[in-house]
């Protein structure tokens, strides 16, 4: 299953980590710390999920480059 | 020395704490109680607090610890209030909407939800979809520039249709399994879906189930399924509404009724969830 394969591993871990980092009761919002890198989070689960097209395309097309030899 | 206390869940002011928890830093545990609520706090050293992916995961872990033992609402990672007395009015300041999330979402979990083009629809030569075909070079600059993201905004519209159409597709197949879902629609080129949806945390293999299904219909797509996590994404007031189905459906019908030309019905039905059980 789809679930289980590494790049899905990798954005569950991403998704937790947006949540906790980004989601959550808000309380004493104005006491709560600002977390200068939060966009890094975004930032790294977009290029994740780039990455993880990049990695299928290139094994789509290893595959079908085996198909043609 | 302590440089204030740090708010991991609020729970039931009854409520107990699992033994041998401990928060970041291996800080002792404690609740500060106000009214029917209680936070769970721990004091915090000078620089004790550092955004590392291994603090993050330790205050996710010790929401899932506190959730195993009663209803909990999960604390944005990173507040920090300077000592209890603040704990606790700030508590007591958001009591009726906070009483309302534990009751709502105390025992829920949420699973998230990612789906991914394998190939953006309207992506295949660059201008397809949404393309402008007339000759360009007969236009001045400006109207070159319009024209082109006229072209962008039709095939994003296109794709976020296509995206939308998904999105109903699996609220149907999971509709009788949650209770709530946040949703995004396109939120970048590559997904096409980004959700959350709150469930009994029960009924997480039949959303999995069902969601294997929906994968088999669409090899086009990938359909990643994540968690469960405490129901992070429902909780206080919603923030996303104007990117969710129902409400972009709402949008629809809107334009049709101020659009002139409107002679037929094309009203499109949004497939909210039902409420289960």
């Amino acid at each position: 299953m789809s679930d289980r394969m590494p790049e899905a591993r990798e954005v569950a871990l991403l998704e937790l980590l947006d949540r906790v980092v980004d989601h959550g009761v808000v309380i004493a919002g104005d006491i709560t710390i600002s977390v200068a890198d939060v966009d890094l989070i975004y930032l790294g689960l977009r290029v994740m999920l780039t990455s993880v097209e990049r990695a299928q395309e290139l094994r789509r097309g290893q595959t079908r480059r085996e198909a043609r030899a | 020395m302590s440089a204030g206390w740090y708010v991991y869940a609020i729970i039931a002011h009854d409520g107990v704490l699992p033994a041998g928890l401990t928060g970041l830093g291996d800080s002792e545990l404690s609740t500060v109680v106000s009214g029917r609520l209680a936070a769970v706090t721990g004091p915090l050293t000078l620089g004790g607090l550092q955004r590392t992916t291994e603090n993050v995961l330790r205050h996710g872990a010790i929401v899932e610890a506190l959730q195993q033992r009663g209803p909990t609402l999960p604390v944005r990672f990173g507040t920090i209030v300077p000592d209890a007395e603040a704990v606790a009015s700030a508590l007591d300041e958001r009591e009726a909407d906070l009483m309302a999330d534990l009751a709502r979402l105390g025992g829920k979990v949420e699973f998230g939800l990612t789906v991914l083009w394998n190939r953006p629809p309207g992506n295949d030569d660059g201008h397809s979809d949404g393309s402008v075909d007339d000759d360009l070079t007969e236009y001045g600059p400006g109207a070159r520039y319009l024209r082109a993201r006229l072209a962008v905004s039709r095939r994003d519209e296109a794709r976020r249709e296509v995206a939308r159409a998904i999105a109903r597709e699996i609220d149907a197949e999971l509709a009788s399994h949650v209770l709530d879902r946040r949703c995004s629609i396109a939120p970048t080129d590559r997904l096409a879906i980004r959700a959350a949806y709150l469930i009994e945390p029960t009924r997480f293999d039949e959303c999995r189930h069902a969601i294997a299904e929906v994968r088999r219909r669409h090899s086009d797509l990938r359909v990643l399924v994540s968690g469960p996590w405490s129901p992070y994404s429902f909780v206080g007031r919603r923030q996303d509404g104007e990117q969710d189905p129902l409400n972009q459906s709402l949008n629809d019908i809107s334009r049709w009724l101020m659009s002139p030309s409107r002679d037929g019905d094309r009203g499109e039905r949004s497939a909210a969830p039902a409420r289960a059980g």
